[in-house]
């Protein structure tokens, strides 16, 4: 990168709050860089002023990438399509199989079990894109693994998007 | 002016420039109907990219470009979840790909194979059920290394292998492979495959597809601990990888059973954040780096140079490293063990891959942090020089590999 470019991202907050919620992940986890390393103290009030308390004992914005829940997701988030965080959206069937994350709760502090399940059955909702790999891991360990295609085993096979279930708290730490 | 006289003067201006392109010009032949340019002969840097199409993952294609001068020279559309080989002996390419048919996605998957020279559909080998249910890693097909067996991996979620004998263009059934993942091909007709517990299931094939023999390794990685990133390359026989961490681990197929090498270090072990200060003037790359991407490892056979893609963790924040978009490719001597270059990225690279031939090409699959917009860039592998790009190159572009193979 060019020192340029690095000053142009650093000063321009507005925009890197938009990077934060893209549909690109991977390019939002640089954008969280720039912000995390240098630009921190300015961005986490207003991080915080978006936080919208959905479900009880969780804090944030559950249509942003960054709520705690969709640490090891991959896919469009339910709640932006019609679902929430954990339903499905109306006309689509949650697949039977999933993969397990664990993800920090930053409200207590503790660990969760979550179920990612797609919801199969009509097209991509191609809305609020969201791939994270934390816990995440190659498919020769597939039950923590995000690049299957689990709506495979479901007649239809088109992926609307996905929910993360909490599953419950994990015994032990990550 | 009235209008009817400014149309007139209009007319007559456009007649009387007709009249004059016409004069001291012979007119344009007419051209024939119906041609197909034929496919040029291939370049010493010419490659095949994946377009994963991410926001209709029903319409993948592979794109071929030429590197030299940033033209495309020809597509195949790949439906979902593709992958691609050649055949040994240049003649064709083998797509496996599923089918997602009308909105409601009814899933069917092929092996298409074309023709390469003309890129025309040579023949189709219909695979029975919708099993192939892996989206992106390349190694979940295996062309065995004399060309002979396709070998496609299937999950269900139980794990098996479908046994393709391409010269009769037949299935010639399945092997269970319990536990264990992916395919990488051996120096003879065979395939090792990554299991969960950090061993190796190692199967060999006789010529007409029946398994002659299996073995199962120790363990020589911990998934636990530090798992091992499924996208390996290959050197003379000899597999690389790396894990999380950045440790490198060789592999050797070349024999019977795998015989595997001490691991080694891509990059500094010592896991001390940067300090604040450091991390500013330093644009955040003090500190630990890791290895991420998609097609993280690519290798140059000639000067046996092992290339990484890796980011600082400052960036990163420790979060997902391992699909974590590069800011520089690390390139290593593999015999001596050790870094001997640093190539930095105009964007952040989620692929690379470098030409085989005496002056290589490092071609990147990147996405501009300003515009979130995907680039396909060129570099000169061995001074880092940033050369060109092609542009429009598609949604995602990954699986980097030659005309002529992996």
């Amino acid at each position: 990168m060019h020192l340029n470019r690095f000053d142009d991202l650093a000063a321009d907050v507005s925009r890197g709050l938009a990077r934060r919620t893209s549909r690109r992940s991977f390019t939002s986890k640089v954008g969280v860089w720039l912000f995390g390393a240098v630009a921190a103290p300015l961005l986490l009030p207003v991080a915080r002023g978006r936080a919208e308390d959905r479900y009880a004992g969780e804090e944030g914005d559950p249509r942003s990438c960054d709520y705690w829940r969709y640490c090891a997701t991959n896919g469009y988030l339910c709640e932006c399509c019609g679902g929430s965080a954990n339903e499905c959206p109306p006309g689509t069937t949650m697949s039977a199989l999933s993969w397990i994350g664990t993800c920090r709760n930053p409200a207590d502090g503790k660990n969760y079990l979550i179920s990612y399940n797609d919801c199969c059955g009509t097209a991509q909702c191609n809305r609020c894109s969201c791939s994270r790999h934390e816990s995440e891991t190659p498919v020769y360990r597939a039950g923590t693994a995000n690049d299957i295609h689990w709506c495979s085993a479901n007649e239809s096979t088109a992926i609307n998007c996905t929910v993360a279930v909490v599953l419950g708290a994990a015994e032990d730490e990550v | 002016m009235p209008h009817s006289i400014s149309f007139a003067l209009s007319v007559l201006g456009l007649m009387l420039g007709v009249l004059l392109s016409h004069v001291g010009h012979a007119d344009i032949a007419a051209e024939p109907l119906n041609r197909n340019r034929p496919l040029d002969p291939a370049g010493a840097h010419w490659a095949w990219y994946l377009d994963f199409n991410v926001d209709d993952i029903a319409n993948s294609r592979f794109v071929l470009f030429d590197a030299d001068t940033a033209r495309m020279k020809g597509s195949l559309g790949s439906g979902a979840f593709p992958t691609m080989h050649a055949s040994p002996d240049g003649r064709f390419y083998y797509v496996a790909e599923s089918w997602l048919r009308g909105p409601r996605r009814i899933r069917e998957d092929f092996v298409t194979i074309y023709d390469a020279s003309s890129l025309q559909i040579d023949g189709i080998i219909e695979l029975p059920g919708a099993r192939r249910a892996l989206m992106s890693p390349r190694d979940r097909t295996v062309l065995t290394a004399d060309g002979s067996l396709l070998l496609v991996f299937n999950f269900t979620p139980s794990t098996s292998l479908t046994v393709i004998d391409l010269a009769s263009r037949t299935i010639k059934g399945d092997v269970p492979t319990p536990g264990c993942s992916l395919a990488y091909p051996t120096s003879s007709r065979g395939v090792s495959m990554i299991c969960g517990d950090g061993s190796l299931l190692t199967i060999h094939f006789g010529s007409d597809g029946t398994v002659l023999a299996q073995h199962r390794s120790k363990p020589f990685f911990n998934p636990d601990k530090d798992p091992l990133i499924e996208n390996g390359v290959s050197l003379e026989g000899v597999w690389y990888f790396t894990t999380y961490g950045g440790q490198a681990h060789s592999v050797d197929l070349r024999g019977e059973e795998p015989v595997f090498g001490s691991p080694w270090p891509l990059v500094d072990q010592n896991k001390k954040p940067a300090n604040f200060l450091a991390s500013i003037f330093t644009m955040g790359k003090a500190g630990p780096w890791l290895p991420g991407g998609f097609q993280i490892l690519t290798v140059h056979e000639p000067t046996r140079r092992l290339y990484a893609l890796t980011h600082p963790i400052t960036w990163s924040e420790g979060k997902g490293d391992h699909v974590f978009p590069g800011a520089e490719v690390w390139v290593y001597d593999i015999d001596e063990q050790k870094r001997i270059d640093r190539i930095k990225l105009r964007d952040v690279g989620i692929s690379i891959h470098v030409t085989p031939d005496e002056s290589p090409l490092l071609l990147v699959g990147a996405v501009d942090i300003e515009t979130e917009e995907f680039r396909l860039e060129v570099y000169d592998a061995e001074s880092g020089d940033f050369l060109r790009e092609l542009e429009e190159p598609g949604e995602v572009m990954f699986h980097f590999q030659g005309v002529s193979g992996r």
